[in-house]
């Protein structure tokens, strides 16, 4: 068994753990980043592609909290985390949503100054903006349906670099806070899945793993570390803490965004290489709206979902989208890891509520389509009447039910809570309860999903714990 | 990948190309493979059960996803909803690249 020894493990090399492993490298600290997924080149797949489906996704992508109704997810699994298979949204965390969190779970060092430093901090790292010029003709469509119904609207920024042609760069973290980290001598390494976490009192003195050679061959490894941070994410992280012993306030309470789809028929010819960069607000933080990946195979996808006659209809996919409805949910799932399954089991228990938020969003996102001068809509829940108008819409609220809905969501969070009192996984920085030198930092910390994509929460956080880890050193 | 898997992903695949067909049949397979194992597990009962009931109706092809359709059982439908889904993507996306 080959052994190795660090002072910071960090597990997961994605929006929380790359952060920590900058702070904590650049500070001169020595650090290990293990990665489970493989290491695959910046730009090597186009986005969204079957190629990138099958070389940075878990599971190919094909996962599901289980639940009535279930909602499939996916995650990514390679050098950089879900970072390089996302849109790179870039979202800080809403404040009154932050102040709310401080003020109920007791957050210490969370108020709006502390959380704009850390953001400020790894937005100067990645580089956050806007589409330079005017937005795509994808995007044009969700801004003039708010538009002509007098309803908030405004451009996702991103994690995006442009250069003065106007193409844009994805700010992944393996393009910019993994180079950063291992300028600063962090040691990265791909392919090791940590199976259980190695304990002594109430202590971490390292971790088991395996590590898989690019030839398939596995090597048992142990690596010896004064501090371990888990950054594996909200499903990933609850499991190997579970396998490892520790269970009190870990993997209940997850959170997701419920997200419906709609496949819009719109006059003019619409670009199908990105995600639309506007959203809707008018319903925040509640609904959110927006569009999604629509290569002609997510097109054919949420014709299926939705019972259409998919070839008929992807005849003209050029003028068809993806555009989304998600949610911000009453309910709460569950992350489980089960004795000799290397995968969880996740379930998540949608409330009638959130069913009728979806039904809401689901009909607004209808009557934006159709202002902006969609001809026809499919819903993606079975059954749901095919609108040509918005008169058509009333149908789609009786479509939206357990046996019916056709939900997805890429936002898991909130599995290992932080928070003072006693029911959370850890403490205000992530400290694991009862054990000193753990820490969590990704999303399973945040207490609620935040309405928004997670990113910059995760790592505005893991910079605020990585420094609080410093002052511990 | 089972038999019946197996059947259902012929039935199901549009494309008439056999080298896109093989590919699409990979691709379903790989991702059964790549899938959680307790899901993995589920749908493969599934298969095993649903396999049975076609040797005993003798349903294959269009018919046989027509009946599947059709049926009164939800843990069908989304079993074909699965398959239908890994299939749909693969013909589509193989058939982008193809076209290239």
């Amino acid at each position: 068994m080959t052994a190795f020894q660090t002072e910071v493990l960090v597990v997961g090399s994605g929006a929380g753990g790359a952060t920590t492993a900058a702070v904590l490298a650049e500070a001169g600290r020595s650090v290990m980043v293990v990665e489970e997924g493989p290491a695959v080149a910046p730009g090597r797949a186009e986005p969204f592609s079957l190629q990138e489906l099958a070389g940075s996704y878990r599971h190919h992508g094909c996962s599901a909290a289980l639940g009535s109704p279930p909602i499939a997810y996916a995650e990514g699994c390679c050098v950089g985390g879900s970072t390089e298979v996302n849109s790179g949204l870039w979202n800080r965390l809403p404040a009154p949503l932050a102040e709310r969190w401080r003020a109920q779970l007791q957050l210490a060092e969370f108020t709006p100054a502390v959380l704009d430093r850390y953001a400020d901090r790894v937005e100067s790292w990645l580089g956050v903006s806007t589409v330079p010029g005017s937005l795509p003709p994808s995007s044009a469509v969700l801004e003039r349906g708010a538009r002509a119904l007098g309803w908030r609207h405004e451009e996702f920024p991103r994690a995006f670099r442009y250069d003065e042609r106007g193409r844009g760069t994805k700010q992944t973290m393996s393009r910019t806070v993994l180079p950063r980290a291992r300028a600063a001598g962090a040691q990265v390494v791909a392919g090791v899945r940590v199976q259980r976490l190695l304990r002594a009192g109430r202590r971490v003195v390292g971790v088991r793993a395996v590590r898989t050679h690019d030839d398939g061959s596995a090597e048992p490894l142990t690596i010896e570390a004064d501090h371990v941070v888990v950054c594996g994410g909200a499903v990933q992280t609850p499991a190997l803490l579970q396998r490892s012993g520790l269970r009190h306030g870990i993997g209940g309470g997850l959170k997701v965004h419920p997200t419906i789809k709609v496949v819009a028929r719109v006059p003019e010819v619409l670009d199908h290489d990105d995600v639309p960069m506007a959203r809707i607000t008018e319903f925040a933080p509640a609904i959110a709206i927006g569009g999604s990946a629509s290569r002609r195979g997510h097109i054919g996808l949420a014709l299926a979902d939705a019972g259409a006659d998919v070839s008929a209809a992807l005849g003209d996919w050029e003028h068809r989208f993806v555009y989304y409805a998600c949610i911000r949910s009453d309910a709460g799932g569950r992350v489980l890891a089960v004795p000799g399954l290397p995968t969880p089991i996740v379930t998540y228990r949608l409330t009638d509520a959130d069913l009728s938020r979806l039904a809401r969003g689901l009909v607004h996102l209808g009557e934006a389509l159709f202002a902006a001068g969609a001809t026809e809509l499919h819903a993606s829940a079975t059954g749901a009447p095919v609108a040509h108008s918005v008169g058509d819409l009333g149908g789609w609220w009786d479509a939206v039910d357990r046996k019916r809905a056709n939900l997805m969501t890429v936002h898991l969070t909130s599995s290992v809570r932080m928070g003072e009192g006693v029911d959370g996984g850890v403490d205000s920085f992530g400290v694991v309860r009862g054990i000193d030198n753990l820490r969590v930092s990704d999303a399973s910390i945040l207490p609620e999903a935040p309405g928004v994509n997670p990113q910059a929460a995760i790592m505005t956080l893991a910079a605020r714990n990585a420094d609080h880890l410093l002052a511990a050193l | 990948m089972l038999g019946y898997e197996r059947k259902l992903v012929d039935a199901l695949s549009t494309t008439t190309d056999p080298q896109e067909r093989t590919a699409v049949l990979e691709w379903v397979d790989d991702s059964l493979r790549a899938m959680p194992e307790a899901l993995r597990a589920a749908v493969g009962l599934g298969s095993v059960v649903l396999g049975l009931w076609t040797s005993a109706t003798g349903k294959a092809g269009a018919p046989l996803v027509r009946s599947l359709e059709r049926s009164w059982l939800p843990p069908v439908r989304l079993h074909l909803r699965l398959l239908r889904s890994l299939v749909l993507f693969g013909d589509l996306e193989l058939a982008s690249d193809a076209s290239r």
